[in-house]
Protein backbone atom coordinates (compact mmCIF):
# COMPACT_ATOMS: atom_id res chain seq x y z
CA UNK A 1 0.00 0.00 0.00
CA UNK A 2 1.68 3.58 -0.80
CA UNK A 3 2.15 6.11 1.78
CA UNK A 4 0.47 9.28 2.56
CA UNK A 5 3.83 11.11 0.83
CA UNK A 6 3.70 8.44 -1.86
CA UNK A 7 0.08 9.57 -2.75
CA UNK A 8 0.66 13.14 -1.91
CA UNK A 9 3.50 13.03 -4.58
CA UNK A 10 1.50 11.22 -7.21
CA UNK A 11 -1.44 13.99 -6.59
CA UNK A 12 0.74 16.58 -7.40
CA UNK A 13 2.19 14.92 -10.27
CA UNK A 14 -1.34 14.74 -11.59
CA UNK A 15 -2.56 17.70 -11.52
CA UNK A 16 0.70 19.27 -13.23
CA UNK A 17 0.25 16.90 -15.80
CA UNK A 18 -3.63 17.82 -16.03
CA UNK A 19 -2.77 21.59 -16.35
CA UNK A 20 0.51 21.51 -18.31
CA UNK A 21 -1.60 19.51 -20.94
CA UNK A 22 -4.23 22.28 -20.77
CA UNK A 23 -1.70 24.92 -21.19
CA UNK A 24 -0.01 23.02 -23.96
CA UNK A 25 -3.84 23.38 -25.88
CA UNK A 26 -3.50 27.49 -25.67
CA UNK A 27 -0.02 27.48 -26.32
CA UNK A 28 -0.84 25.36 -29.66
CA UNK A 29 -4.00 27.71 -30.15
CA UNK A 30 -1.59 30.60 -29.77
CA UNK A 31 0.85 28.71 -32.07
CA UNK A 32 -1.91 28.80 -35.15
CA UNK A 33 -3.36 32.14 -34.51
CA UNK A 34 -0.17 33.87 -34.82
CA UNK A 35 0.89 31.52 -37.69
CA UNK A 36 -2.91 33.06 -39.57
CA UNK A 37 -1.43 36.51 -38.87
CA UNK A 38 1.71 35.26 -40.50
CA UNK A 39 -0.51 34.26 -43.36
CA UNK A 40 -1.57 37.88 -43.48
CA UNK A 41 1.30 39.76 -43.06
CA UNK A 42 2.35 37.69 -46.55
CA UNK A 43 -0.77 38.87 -47.53
CA UNK A 44 -0.41 42.36 -46.98
CA UNK A 45 3.14 42.34 -48.62
CA UNK A 46 1.61 40.71 -52.04
CA UNK A 47 -0.83 44.08 -51.65
CA UNK A 48 -3.73 42.05 -51.18
CA UNK A 49 -5.68 43.91 -48.30
CA UNK A 50 -6.58 41.93 -45.20
CA UNK A 51 -10.14 43.39 -44.16
CA UNK A 52 -10.15 44.85 -40.53
CA UNK A 53 -12.48 42.24 -39.50
CA UNK A 54 -10.26 39.39 -40.14
CA UNK A 55 -7.70 41.33 -37.90
CA UNK A 56 -10.03 41.78 -35.20
CA UNK A 57 -10.80 38.29 -35.27
CA UNK A 58 -6.98 37.17 -34.83
CA UNK A 59 -6.75 39.92 -31.79
CA UNK A 60 -10.05 38.02 -30.21
CA UNK A 61 -8.26 34.48 -30.31
CA UNK A 62 -5.39 35.96 -28.90
CA UNK A 63 -7.45 38.07 -26.09
CA UNK A 64 -9.17 34.92 -25.64
CA UNK A 65 -5.73 32.48 -24.81
CA UNK A 66 -4.35 34.94 -22.91
CA UNK A 67 -7.33 35.23 -20.45
CA UNK A 68 -7.72 30.74 -20.51
CA UNK A 69 -3.83 30.54 -20.05
CA UNK A 70 -3.87 33.06 -17.01
CA UNK A 71 -6.76 31.18 -15.30
CA UNK A 72 -4.93 27.98 -15.90
CA UNK A 73 -1.49 29.57 -14.53
CA UNK A 74 -3.73 31.25 -12.02
CA UNK A 75 -5.39 27.92 -10.45
CA UNK A 76 -1.94 25.90 -10.34
CA UNK A 77 -0.16 28.76 -8.79
CA UNK A 78 -2.92 28.89 -6.07
CA UNK A 79 -3.16 24.93 -5.65
CA UNK A 80 0.84 24.80 -5.10
CA UNK A 81 1.00 27.50 -2.58
CA UNK A 82 -1.31 24.97 -0.20
CA UNK A 83 1.54 22.89 0.39
CA UNK A 84 3.38 25.73 1.94
CA UNK A 85 2.60 24.84 5.42
CA UNK A 86 1.54 21.48 6.86
CA UNK A 87 -0.86 22.91 9.61
CA UNK A 88 -2.22 26.18 8.79
CA UNK A 89 -5.99 27.93 9.48
CA UNK A 90 -7.60 28.27 6.30
CA UNK A 91 -10.36 29.54 4.01
CA UNK A 92 -12.26 26.09 2.56
CA UNK A 93 -14.57 27.65 0.18
CA UNK A 94 -11.51 29.13 -2.46
CA UNK A 95 -9.81 26.08 -1.93
CA UNK A 96 -12.40 24.28 -3.22
CA UNK A 97 -13.44 26.59 -5.58
CA UNK A 98 -9.94 26.47 -6.92
CA UNK A 99 -9.61 22.25 -6.82
CA UNK A 100 -13.14 22.32 -8.18
CA UNK A 101 -11.57 24.12 -11.50
CA UNK A 102 -8.70 22.08 -12.06
CA UNK A 103 -10.46 18.68 -11.61
CA UNK A 104 -12.94 20.08 -14.43
CA UNK A 105 -10.09 18.48 -17.27
CA UNK A 106 -10.39 15.29 -16.01
CA UNK A 107 -13.89 14.95 -15.16
CA UNK A 108 -14.69 16.45 -18.62
CA UNK A 109 -12.47 13.53 -20.33
CA UNK A 110 -15.34 11.51 -18.70
CA UNK A 111 -17.65 13.43 -19.77
CA UNK A 112 -18.90 15.06 -16.51
CA UNK A 113 -19.64 18.81 -15.56
CA UNK A 114 -19.16 19.47 -12.01
CA UNK A 115 -21.03 22.16 -10.56
CA UNK A 116 -19.51 24.00 -7.40
CA UNK A 117 -22.16 24.77 -4.81
CA UNK A 118 -20.30 26.29 -1.58
CA UNK A 119 -23.45 27.13 0.33
CA UNK A 120 -21.59 28.92 2.69
CA UNK A 121 -19.69 32.24 1.79
CA UNK A 122 -16.53 31.44 3.80
CA UNK A 123 -15.92 28.55 6.30
CA UNK A 124 -12.55 28.12 8.07
CA UNK A 125 -10.78 25.41 9.21
CA UNK A 126 -7.21 24.68 11.42
CA UNK A 127 -5.80 21.81 9.13
CA UNK A 128 -3.72 20.42 6.15
CA UNK A 129 -5.39 22.07 3.00
CA UNK A 130 -3.26 20.27 0.40
CA UNK A 131 -4.34 16.56 2.07
CA UNK A 132 -7.85 18.16 2.36
CA UNK A 133 -7.52 18.36 -1.70
CA UNK A 134 -5.76 15.13 -2.07
CA UNK A 135 -8.90 13.57 -0.28
CA UNK A 136 -11.64 15.28 -2.65
CA UNK A 137 -9.28 14.61 -5.42
CA UNK A 138 -9.22 10.74 -5.19
CA UNK A 139 -13.31 10.38 -3.46
CA UNK A 140 -13.80 12.44 -7.26
CA UNK A 141 -11.71 9.91 -8.88
CA UNK A 142 -12.99 7.35 -7.13
CA UNK A 143 -16.79 8.32 -8.43
CA UNK A 144 -15.50 9.38 -12.08
CA UNK A 145 -13.95 5.49 -12.41
CA UNK A 146 -16.73 4.10 -10.85
CA UNK A 147 -19.01 5.10 -13.94
CA UNK A 148 -21.62 5.66 -11.11
CA UNK A 149 -22.27 9.22 -11.75
CA UNK A 150 -24.35 10.94 -14.20
CA UNK A 151 -23.32 13.97 -16.59
CA UNK A 152 -22.92 16.56 -13.85
CA UNK A 153 -21.66 16.42 -10.42
CA UNK A 154 -22.43 19.31 -7.85
CA UNK A 155 -20.03 19.79 -5.16
CA UNK A 156 -21.04 21.31 -2.40
CA UNK A 157 -19.82 22.84 0.87
CA UNK A 158 -21.92 22.36 4.64
CA UNK A 159 -20.79 23.61 7.93
CA UNK A 160 -22.74 22.41 10.82
CA UNK A 161 -21.46 22.02 14.27
CA UNK A 162 -17.84 22.61 14.33
CA UNK A 163 -17.96 20.17 11.50
CA UNK A 164 -17.46 21.06 7.61
CA UNK A 165 -18.79 18.75 4.91
CA UNK A 166 -17.25 18.58 1.15
CA UNK A 167 -20.47 16.62 -0.96
CA UNK A 168 -20.02 15.00 -4.05
CA UNK A 169 -23.57 14.98 -4.92
CA UNK A 170 -25.11 13.00 -8.40
CA UNK A 171 -23.87 9.54 -8.40
CA UNK A 172 -26.42 6.72 -9.73
CA UNK A 173 -27.27 4.20 -7.27
CA UNK A 174 -26.01 1.70 -10.16
CA UNK A 175 -22.25 2.73 -8.99
CA UNK A 176 -22.82 2.76 -5.07
CA UNK A 177 -21.28 -0.53 -4.80
CA UNK A 178 -17.98 0.67 -6.44
CA UNK A 179 -17.49 3.57 -4.58
CA UNK A 180 -18.22 2.27 -1.40
CA UNK A 181 -15.47 -0.29 -1.49
CA UNK A 182 -13.07 1.96 -2.82
CA UNK A 183 -13.53 4.06 0.62
CA UNK A 184 -11.10 2.00 2.68
CA UNK A 185 -8.35 2.92 0.21
CA UNK A 186 -8.62 6.59 2.00
CA UNK A 187 -8.50 5.66 5.60
CA UNK A 188 -5.32 6.43 6.21
CA UNK A 189 -5.29 10.11 4.42
CA UNK A 190 -8.76 10.57 6.47
CA UNK A 191 -7.31 9.27 9.87
CA UNK A 192 -4.60 12.31 8.94
CA UNK A 193 -7.03 14.62 8.41
CA UNK A 194 -9.25 13.61 11.79
CA UNK A 195 -12.34 13.29 9.21
CA UNK A 196 -14.60 10.71 8.18
CA UNK A 197 -15.57 10.26 4.70
CA UNK A 198 -19.18 8.19 3.71
CA UNK A 199 -22.08 7.79 1.13
CA UNK A 200 -25.39 9.82 2.28
CA UNK A 201 -28.15 10.91 0.78
CA UNK A 202 -28.95 7.04 0.66
CA UNK A 203 -25.98 7.06 -1.86
CA UNK A 204 -26.49 9.95 -4.26
CA UNK A 205 -23.72 11.53 -2.09
CA UNK A 206 -20.04 10.94 -1.24
CA UNK A 207 -19.66 13.30 1.15
CA UNK A 208 -15.75 14.18 3.03
CA UNK A 209 -16.22 16.06 6.92
CA UNK A 210 -13.46 17.54 8.43
CA UNK A 211 -13.35 19.76 11.92
CA UNK A 212 -14.27 23.59 11.30
CA UNK A 213 -13.29 26.60 13.34
CA UNK A 214 -16.90 27.94 12.88
CA UNK B 1 -2.39 19.28 -52.88
CA UNK B 2 -5.61 21.13 -53.66
CA UNK B 3 -7.68 17.94 -53.58
CA UNK B 4 -6.65 16.58 -50.09
CA UNK B 5 -9.43 15.76 -47.68
CA UNK B 6 -8.90 16.02 -44.71
CA UNK B 7 -10.60 15.67 -40.91
CA UNK B 8 -8.96 17.37 -38.09
CA UNK B 9 -10.38 15.50 -34.62
CA UNK B 10 -9.85 17.78 -31.47
CA UNK B 11 -12.04 18.44 -28.67
CA UNK B 12 -10.69 22.03 -28.55
CA UNK B 13 -13.01 23.92 -30.68
CA UNK B 14 -10.06 26.90 -30.87
CA UNK B 15 -7.57 25.14 -32.43
CA UNK B 16 -9.78 22.86 -35.28
CA UNK B 17 -11.15 26.22 -36.26
CA UNK B 18 -8.00 28.55 -36.61
CA UNK B 19 -6.08 25.09 -38.20
CA UNK B 20 -8.84 24.61 -40.38
CA UNK B 21 -9.21 28.05 -41.61
CA UNK B 22 -5.20 28.05 -42.28
CA UNK B 23 -5.53 24.54 -44.35
CA UNK B 24 -7.91 25.65 -46.46
CA UNK B 25 -6.07 28.88 -47.22
CA UNK B 26 -3.90 26.73 -48.47
CA UNK B 27 -6.42 24.35 -50.58
CA UNK B 28 -7.16 21.99 -48.30
CA UNK B 29 -10.80 20.65 -47.67
CA UNK B 30 -11.19 20.07 -44.00
CA UNK B 31 -13.84 19.10 -41.92
CA UNK B 32 -13.61 19.01 -38.67
CA UNK B 33 -15.03 16.71 -35.35
CA UNK B 34 -14.79 16.83 -31.33
CA UNK B 35 -14.65 13.44 -30.44
CA UNK B 36 -13.74 9.95 -31.65
CA UNK B 37 -17.21 8.71 -31.77
CA UNK B 38 -17.99 11.55 -34.01
CA UNK B 39 -14.65 10.70 -36.26
CA UNK B 40 -15.69 7.04 -36.25
CA UNK B 41 -19.44 8.65 -37.93
CA UNK B 42 -17.05 10.73 -40.35
CA UNK B 43 -15.06 8.13 -41.68
CA UNK B 44 -18.35 6.01 -42.94
CA UNK B 45 -19.17 9.40 -45.53
CA UNK B 46 -16.49 10.59 -46.59
CA UNK B 47 -13.26 9.02 -48.12
CA UNK B 48 -10.76 11.21 -46.36
CA UNK B 49 -6.95 10.80 -47.05
CA UNK B 50 -5.56 11.99 -43.85
CA UNK B 51 -7.07 12.19 -40.24
CA UNK B 52 -5.47 14.58 -38.37
CA UNK B 53 -5.88 12.90 -34.61
CA UNK B 54 -5.47 13.98 -30.50
CA UNK B 55 -5.12 12.03 -27.85
CA UNK B 56 -7.06 13.09 -24.67
CA UNK B 57 -10.64 13.23 -25.81
CA UNK B 58 -13.89 13.32 -23.76
CA UNK B 59 -15.32 10.04 -23.93
CA UNK B 60 -13.56 7.57 -26.22
CA UNK B 61 -9.46 8.62 -26.47
CA UNK B 62 -7.11 9.22 -29.64
CA UNK B 63 -5.58 5.38 -28.94
CA UNK B 64 -9.04 3.93 -29.39
CA UNK B 65 -9.96 6.06 -32.09
CA UNK B 66 -7.34 4.99 -33.60
CA UNK B 67 -7.76 1.13 -33.25
CA UNK B 68 -11.65 1.31 -34.53
CA UNK B 69 -10.86 3.10 -37.97
CA UNK B 70 -7.85 0.69 -38.68
CA UNK B 71 -10.46 -2.02 -37.51
CA UNK B 72 -13.14 0.12 -39.74
CA UNK B 73 -10.98 1.08 -42.96
CA UNK B 74 -7.12 0.04 -42.89
CA UNK B 75 -6.04 2.04 -46.17
CA UNK B 76 -7.03 5.78 -43.89
CA UNK B 77 -3.89 7.37 -42.55
CA UNK B 78 -4.03 9.07 -39.27
CA UNK B 79 -1.41 11.43 -38.04
CA UNK B 80 -1.59 12.02 -34.19
CA UNK B 81 -1.29 15.63 -33.15
CA UNK B 82 -1.27 15.84 -29.39
CA UNK B 83 -0.44 18.14 -26.36
CA UNK B 84 0.46 15.03 -24.58
CA UNK B 85 4.34 14.64 -25.15
CA UNK B 86 4.88 11.64 -24.15
CA UNK B 87 7.02 9.34 -26.41
CA UNK B 88 5.49 5.82 -24.80
CA UNK B 89 1.71 6.97 -26.52
CA UNK B 90 3.65 8.24 -29.68
CA UNK B 91 5.28 4.44 -30.40
CA UNK B 92 1.91 2.91 -29.28
CA UNK B 93 0.08 4.45 -31.98
CA UNK B 94 2.53 3.59 -34.27
CA UNK B 95 2.08 0.08 -33.20
CA UNK B 96 -1.69 0.62 -33.54
CA UNK B 97 -1.22 2.06 -37.26
CA UNK B 98 -1.24 5.47 -37.02
CA UNK B 99 1.10 6.77 -39.86
CA UNK B 100 3.13 9.67 -37.43
CA UNK B 101 2.73 11.36 -34.22
CA UNK B 102 3.52 15.05 -33.68
CA UNK B 103 3.39 16.84 -30.91
CA UNK B 104 1.10 20.45 -30.26
CA UNK B 105 2.22 23.20 -31.03
CA UNK B 106 3.09 21.62 -34.85
CA UNK B 107 4.83 23.41 -37.54
CA UNK B 108 1.84 23.87 -40.14
CA UNK B 109 4.33 23.01 -42.88
CA UNK B 110 5.49 19.88 -41.35
CA UNK B 111 2.29 19.04 -40.75
CA UNK B 112 0.91 19.57 -44.77
CA UNK B 113 3.75 17.37 -45.43
CA UNK B 114 2.95 14.33 -43.43
CA UNK B 115 -0.92 14.88 -45.11
CA UNK B 116 0.64 15.13 -48.92
CA UNK B 117 2.82 11.57 -47.62
CA UNK B 118 -0.75 10.07 -46.75
CA UNK B 119 -3.14 11.30 -49.34
CA UNK B 120 0.27 8.70 -51.40
CA UNK B 121 0.07 6.09 -49.26
CA UNK B 122 -3.59 5.89 -49.33
CA UNK B 123 -3.78 6.00 -53.05
CA UNK B 124 -1.19 3.35 -53.23
CA UNK B 125 -2.75 0.60 -50.66
CA UNK B 126 -6.43 1.91 -52.31
CA UNK B 127 -4.43 1.04 -55.69
CA UNK B 128 -2.83 -2.53 -54.38
CA UNK B 129 -6.49 -3.09 -52.50
CA UNK B 130 -8.34 -2.97 -56.27
CA UNK B 131 -5.54 -4.67 -58.00
CA UNK B 132 -5.28 -7.85 -55.18
CA UNK B 133 -9.30 -7.86 -55.80
CA UNK B 134 -8.92 -7.65 -59.67
CA UNK B 135 -6.63 -10.77 -59.55
CA UNK B 136 -8.61 -12.72 -57.46
CA UNK B 137 -11.77 -12.39 -59.77
CA UNK B 138 -9.54 -13.55 -62.65
CA UNK B 139 -7.73 -16.56 -60.72
CA UNK B 140 -11.87 -17.46 -59.97
CA UNK B 141 -12.57 -17.61 -63.36
CA UNK B 142 -9.44 -19.09 -64.11
CA UNK B 143 -8.36 -16.39 -66.39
Amino acid sequence: MESIFDEQIRFFASVTASVTHELNNVIAVTNEVVGLLGDFIEEGASNRAVPPEALKKVHNRLSAQVSRGQMIVKRLNRFAHTADEKMRTFDLVPVMENIVGLCERPAGLKKVKLDFRPGVASLMLNGNPFLLQLCFYQSLRLVLDSGCSGDILTISINSDDGSAGIAISGLDKGGIDAVGLGLAKLAGIMKELHGELRLIDDGRSLAIFVPSLD
Amino acid sequence: MAEAKVLLVDDDEDFTTVMAERMESRGLNVDKVDSGTAALDKINETPYDAIVLDLAMPGIDGLTTLKLIKQKNPELQVILLTGQGSIDKGVEAIKLGAMDFLEKPADLNSLLEKIKDAKSRRMLLVEKKMEDKLRDILDKKGW
